[in-house]
């Protein structure tokens, strides 16, 4: 039997406790938080936020396909006022409760700095915003506006596949990409992630300019740009037409692009995109991520993310992988 | 955690009219069950990856009864799960049906279309027991009735009506209460159905200020609040001084509904 596996990693010069967080846009304090612990996670990544309230796009939002699904959700958030105000006390305050000294579930199953469960002195869980905006000064204002609230990080949204106005041009355009990172950069003195869409022909390329214009990770992949047609009712399935493939179904490409980027760039990477197990986990640190997100099979099982983290957990343990950068070197 | 996935055996799992099953689950947590909630039913077959919300129809001690239509893949599947076997179900979700607010009420009118029916009967032994009001049953079906023996069972009155008029009153619902001789007038609407059904009813019951509360159903991701794939459009026809976009707001129907006040729902979005 082998010692517990250090979990930790280093990001951005901040410690996570654990490699995994939440998928964008599948995680919801108040809803996610009475299935599983999200204290457990290295961080929380929160859905997609605007300088003012989106509405979203009509109804259906989502389908199902062969593996995976769509969705049009359309960005659909209360806008970062409300952010500010409601969802990161509330994450705090879950976060801290739990962390409490004698608190029941402190720092059960983190692992990472070699103490036993209970014993709590691995890093808290780090609150990741992801923001969006229709063009470049409304992203520098998001990220303005968070600058003075506990977000650890910014997560920068350039790859949305649905709003027409914005994301698809930033994350299809190198020039575009760049411009975009470098103003949110000025705006922050934050960690900034920027979150690369799968729908180039090229992602190192974007991952390269991201980097040049001063990201400080890059996470990918967001959602394929699909659709469906109900053939019986001869219409497209979504009520947008178009919709984000996500799951199961588009791990190889996730993975492909995540082994390329990480070759391509010298900054960290946080691969997504159809992870359903901790082996799942495991192949995207082996093409060479340093974090995880968890989003479809969140949706599919609500307490996913932490069940993935024990099962990388124990996949680790049980093949001899002593820390995550043991899995990152796996491939030689 | 509060809510969590358990496994529920299913007891019995029969065909009651054409496409249309009842489920009987062993499930602990049943007498958790309010009229109006739905539970999250997560399927066997790999390739359907989401959940698939249905309605309570009755809950007792240890015991849930859910009918559901065979709509499409997930419900075809379902029809085939064997008594005995075991299925993964959500807790039950959402914010079921108002029952103390139609107390002082004479008599309330529970209007069902088609798959719609099935929540109503939990909702109508509910308003026996906790409210003085005389229960009655207005459900339409397009031929093939089910459920009708039970609803007798428990409300003082109840009536059918067949879009072929194979049963009952030849015609929907909206025609069957706008007969005089049902004169709803200060009744309590309760409805779950089509959604042109209910869209229709709450035109009606506008009109005549009748209270009414609906169940509404969208297409769902998650069933628990985290993807917001499932809204629908609510907001107060009073607010004339506010902008349209302000005076309404997207509420998720799988954990701030799938209940709503008739006149609280923008119909037409
Ligand atoms: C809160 C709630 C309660 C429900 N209660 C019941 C119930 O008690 N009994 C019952 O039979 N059904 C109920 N439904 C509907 C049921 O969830 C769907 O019929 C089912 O998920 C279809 O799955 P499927 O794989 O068979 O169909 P699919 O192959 O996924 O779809 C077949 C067809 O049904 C439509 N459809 C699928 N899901 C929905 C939905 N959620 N709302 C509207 N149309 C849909 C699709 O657009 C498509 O045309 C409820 C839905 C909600 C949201
Ligand atoms: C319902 C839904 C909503 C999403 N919303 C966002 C969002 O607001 N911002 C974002 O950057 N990505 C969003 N995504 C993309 C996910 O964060 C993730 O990149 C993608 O789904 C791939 O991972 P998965 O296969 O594990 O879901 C969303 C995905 C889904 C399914
Ligand atoms: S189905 Fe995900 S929020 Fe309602």
């Amino acid at each position: 039997m082998y010692k517990r596996p250090d979990m930790s990693v280093e990001l951005c010069g901040l410690r996570w406790k654990n490699p995994v967080t939440t998928a964008s846009g599948t995680f919801s304090a108040r809803d996610s938080g009475g299935y599983y612990d999200f204290s457990r996670l290295g961080a929380v990544t929160t859905k997609g936020v605007s300088a003012e309230a989106w509405r979203g796009n009509p109804v259906p939002r989502i389908a199902e396909s062969w593996g995976g699904m769509l969705n049009a959700v359309g960005l659909e958030n209360p806008g970062v006022e409300a952010y500010i105000k409601e969802e990161i006390p509330y994450i705090k305050h879950y976060i801290n409760e739990r962390l409490m000294p004698g608190g029941e579930r402190m720092c059960a199953n983190t692992g990472g700095d070699g103490s036993e469960a209970g014993t709590c002195a691995a890093p808290e869980t780090l609150i990741i915003a992801n923001i969006v905006g229709k063009h470049v000064d409304e992203y520098r204002a998001v990220a303005e506006r968070l600058n003075e609230t506990d977000a650890d990080m910014l997560e920068m949204n350039i790859s949305c596949p649905n709003i027409k106005a914005g994301g698809l041009s930033f994350g299809t355009d190198a020039r575009l990409a760049a411009e975009v990172t470098a103003a949110v950069r000025a705006a922050t003195a934050k960690p900034l992630i920027v979150k690369l869409t799968p729908n180039v022909t090229d992602i190192c390329e974007i991952a390269k300019a991201a980097e040049d214009a001063g990201a400080d990770a890059v996470s990918l992949i967001n959602t394929l740009l699909g659709m469906r047609i109900d053939a019986k009712k001869r219409m497209p399935t979504l009520a947008n037409i178009t919709g984000g493939l996500s799951g199961p179904a588009i791990k190889p490409i996730a993975l492909r692009m995540v082994y390329q980027t990480a070759r391509a760039v010298n900054i960290p990477i946080i691969g997504m995109g159809g992870i359903m197990t901790g082996e799942d986990a495991a192949e995207f640190f082996m093409a060479g991520a340093s974090a995880v997100a968890v989003g479809t099979a969140a949706l599919i099982c609500p307490t996913a993310p932490t069940d993935i983290l024990s099962e990388l957990e124990e996949f680790m343990q049980s093949n001899g992988f002593a820390d995550i950068g043991a899995l990152r070197t796996a491939l030689g | 955690m509060k809510n969590g996935i358990v496994e529920a055996v299913i007891a019995s799992n029969r065909r009651i009219a054409e496409d249309v099953l009842r489920m009987e689950l062993i499930y602990k947590d049943a007498a958790l069950a309010a009229p109006g909630q739905f539970i999250n039913i997560y399927l066997r077959e790999k390739n359907l990856l989401l959940p698939r919300p249905i309605s309570v129809c009755d809950a007792a001690d240890g015991a849930l009864t859910l009918v559901y239509g065979v709509v499409g893949a997930g419900t075809r599947a379902m029809a085939d799960y064997a008594p005995g076997s075991v299925l993964r179900v959500g807790a039950p979700c959402g914010n079921g049906f108002n029952v103390s607010d139609a107390r002082g009420f004479g008599r309330v009118t529970l209007i069902g279309g088609g798959i719609g029916v099935p929540p109503l009967l939990m909702l109508a032994k509910a308003l026996k027991t906790e409210t003085d009001a005389s229960v009655r049953a207005v459900l339409g079906f397009k031929s093939e009735t089910f459920l009708a023996d039970e609803f007798r069972t428990c409300c003082d009155e109840t009536l059918i009506a067949t879009e072929d008029g194979s049963e009952g009153f030849h015609g929907n619902v909206l025609e069957l209460l706008k007969e005089e001789n049902l004169n709803p007038g200060g009744d309590y609407f309760y409805s779950c159905g089509p959604l042109m059904m209910l869209r229709a009813l709450s035109r009606f019951a506008g009109g005549q200020g009748i209270p009414l509360q609906v169940s509404l159903e969208a297409r769902m991701g998650c069933g628990y609040g985290a993807c917001k794939a499932c809204i629908c459009v609510v907001g107060s026809r009073q607010s004339e001084g506010l902008a349209a976009e302000t005076a309404t707001v997207n509420k998720r129907i799988c954990v701030d509904g799938p209940v709503f006040f008739g006149n609280e729902v923008i119909w037409d979005v």
